[in-house]
């Protein structure tokens, strides 16, 4: 059996500024893949660059959600984990 | 210290390589080109496309073993994010999505929308609770994961789901393959699919088990390049802007007028146009989501994403080539909705002109010929064929009207530089790409098959029984598949989506409970993937292979209206009143197609499986872990 939960090589726990971002981010990552597009056809009464907003949102604008959400997880994650485990 | 060494060592004969690689594509280029002036699209220089695909598969397939040369793990470690992430978005593509994203979003508009999101937002999903615990567990493979935090009994139900799904997202790479075959060499599909398979054989033994796994990564610049050109190219014509991401507002705004305009000149059926823009139309907001659900629970424990090259790494890597990942992804994937409007765009405006069936574009007739394009329920081999077939249609007016027209998803992709009437070279660069990426994201099942069989890199290094035996069940699973792909059993991005959604209900729940939950425990890993993989399986085979019987099994759990269970009751009768042979087939056939679009539990198409099978696997994880005591969940896994 193998523990996965992060440790630190001297055995202290990382410490975390921020414990809620996780849930967060999921939170997110669940809002711009599944709710956003569920009330696409509200949306696309807006325009975006010219592009119904429902339409861009499924098509463009939730990938770039996620792009943006990623890289906050892994700055963050960075920011934890500090040198310890390059 | 000796990481660093070993990171510059191995940049430098990256960037040697990719020189390399980069010069022979485009001499390669040239010269089809400069054939090309002097015999426009002649069979030989699509045969030449075809060749370049091959030539760089295997190119990609030495540099793979010319880099893992010696010692192949060390190496892995010196890998950038970057690279990695090039290669974690080949692999999620791959050949399959890189064709079909296009042709969903041409067919079905915006629920076609929901594979590219799906794709992303399951890379997503790999970077928050995946990839970044990945490493610490000193794990290869998948089933070797399981074998280390669960024991035994989840190692080989794990092996098995591995085995299943990746299985079925090879018979989707061999689609896309002989798809691109049949259309560059003219052959029936089926010898497409059977040199695609010789090929795809050949590239893994020329790769060899220890070759270095993210070398793919540079597969994907060619493969972004020649999806985008075209795109580029008909943004800056058509709007003068080459970012086709944004020009194509333009186009979409076209299509709407085009799609009023074909009603008003009753050149389209109302029952038969979709709108490009209207959400759930092709699919309810259910299936929607369920799709989205199934692939991106799917990409985050897809087996050939979660191997060597992801899990050997520095943790560091490990988050930062998902980000890269998901970047270069969605850079080819927020193209292919710019691509399928341009081809949709073209394909309305055919019909808006009025065109007359005796002169359509020979585009029409090539992928009639492979049974792609269907002009009033024929296939449209020809200009005479295409006129006899629409002359028995009762309100034929002898010009093309859109409900004449079918043309099957998986060809857009490919098809989209000839539909619009771009130059032949963007269609021949453009099959080339999709040909090399079909071969070498192929590896990537091929090893983790293997690898559920307990021969990896490590055992392969091993006697000679060990240096064989992987070779030969992956050639088993590509004959295995090659059979079942020249069956064309359904679309590329159907057959891809099957795939995910299997990895997703079988894996998910034990993997994410594994990496983060103390309490998971080896009796619940079993139930959960066994109910997971059952339901699933249970619920993909019985609507697609025995609709009829699914159907009248659960039809109190169906979501079809009374006008659709008389028809099924017409259609029963009329089958069992069929005289014997060819008349009983056909009716059964036609049958069989009614009973696929019926046989459901509350309206979710195959496609949303996950809505149904992966509740049940976080339930039963949840649950057994928590009722089984401690102490017996450690006997049993030990």
């Amino acid at each position: 059996m193998v523990d996965a939960t992060p440790h630190r090589s001297d055995g202290t726990e990382p410490r975390d500024r921020s414990p809620r971002f996780p849930y967060l981010a999921l939170l997110a990552w669940g809002l711009f893949a599944f709710a956003i597009p569920r009330i696409g056809q509200s949306l696309n009464v807006v325009d975006v660059a010219a592009i119904p907003l429902g339409y861009f949102m499924a098509a463009q604008g939730s990938l770039m959600a996620f792009l943006v959400i990623a890289i906050l997880s892994a700055r963050r994650q960075d920011g934890i984990a500090g040198a310890g485990d390059q | 210290m000796a990481l660093e060494l070993k990171s510059a060592e191995v940049r430098a004969r990256l960037t040697t390589l990719l020189c390399v690689f980069a010069c022979a594509v485009g001499a390669a280029v040239v010269l089809l080109l400069l054939l090309q002036r002097t015999s426009p699209a002649s069979q030989w220089i699509d045969a030449g496309y075809f060749a370049l695909g091959l030539a760089a598969a295997a190119a990609v397939a030495m540099f793979a073993r010319l880099l893992a040369s010696g010692r192949p793990e060390p190496r892995a470690l010196g890998a950038p994010a970057v690279y990695r992430g090039l290669a974690l978005a080949t692999d999620t593509v791959s050949a399959a999505f890189f064709l079909g994203v296009t042709g969903a979003v041409f067919t079905w508009g915006h629920d076609g929308l929901a594979f590219a999101l799906g794709l992303g937002a399951g890379i997503l999903l790999l970077q928050l609770l995946v990839a970044p615990v990945l490493p610490r567990m000193g794990a290869g493979s998948v089933p070797e994961l399981f074998a280390l935090r669960y024991g035994r009994a989840p190692r080989l139900l794990a092996a098995l789901v591995v085995v299943v799904s990746m299985a079925i997202l090879l018979v989707a790479q061999l689609l896309a393959a002989g798809l691109v075959g049949a259309r560059l060499l003219g052959l029936e599909f089926a010898y497409a699919v059977a040199v695609a398979g010789a090929a795809l054989i050949a590239c893994f033994v020329l790769r060899g088990m220890a070759g270095t796994a993210w070398v793919r990564a540079i597969l994907f610049v060619p493969m972004l390049l020649a999806f985008l050109a075209p795109a580029v190219q008909l943004s800056g014509e058509w709007y003068g802007l080459p970012v086709p991401q944004i020009a194509y507002a333009n186009a979409l705004w076209q299509i709407q007028g085009l799609e009023e305009t074909l009603l008003e000149q009753d050149l389209a059926d109302p029952a038969v146009l979709k709108p490009m823009l209207t959400p759930f139309l092709s699919l309810n907001p259910l299936n929607f989501l369920g799709l989205v659900l199934g692939l991106a629970v799917g990409t985050a424990s897809l087996p050939n994403v979660l191997s060597r090259h992801l899990m050997v790494q520095p943790v560091r890597a490990a988050r930062w080539s998902a980000v890269w990942g998901l970047f270069f992804a969605a850079l080819l994937l927020t193209a292919a909705p710019a691509l399928a409007a341009y081809a949709k765009l073209a394909v309305l405006k055919l019909v808006a002109d009025h065109t007359d069936l005796a002169a359509l574009p020979a585009w029409i007739f090539t992928y009639g010929k492979l049974g792609l394009v269907e002009i009033c329920g024929r296939a449209a081999t020809d200009a005479a064929a295409v006129t006899a077939a629409c002359a028995e249609v009762p309100d034929a007016s002898g010009v093309l009207r859109l409900q004449d027209l079918t043309l099957q998803p998986d060809m857009i992709a490919l098809a989209a530089p000839e539909i619009t009437g771009l130059g032949h070279a963007m269609f021949g660069l453009l099959a080339a790409a999709a040909l090399a990426a079909a071969l070498v994201t192929s590896d990537g099942p091929l090893l983790a098959i293997a690898a559920a069989f307990g021969w990896d890199a490590r055992a392969a290094r091993g006697g000679a029984a060990a240096r064989f035996a992987p070779y030969a069940i992956a050639v088993a699973a590509v004959v295995g598949a090659g059979f079942a792909a020249a069956t064309r059993p359904a679309g590329i991005v159907t057959v891809a989506t099957w795939a995910f959604t299997l990895a997703a209900c079988g894996l998910f729940p034990a993997l994410v409970a594994g990496l983060w939950w103390r309490r998971a425990s080896a009796p619940a890993a079993v139930v959960a993937m066994g109910a997971g993989l059952g339901v699933c399986l249970f619920y993909l085979v019985g609507t697609r292979y025995f609709a009829v019987s699914f159907f009248e099994t659960w039809q109190s759990l169906s979501s079809a209206g009374p006008t659709a269970r008389e028809t099924f009751a017409e259609l029963k009768q009329a089958w069992a009143a069929a005289e014997p042979g060819a008349a009983k087939d056909a009716a059964w056939a036609v049958l069989d197609a009614h009973a696929q679009g019926i046989a459901n539990w509350w309206g979710i198409k195959n496609l949303a499986t996950a809505l149904l099978a992966l509740p049940v696997g976080i339930v039963a994880m949840v649950a057994v872990s928590l009722v089984v005591p401690r102490r017996l969940a450690a006997e049993t896994a030990s």
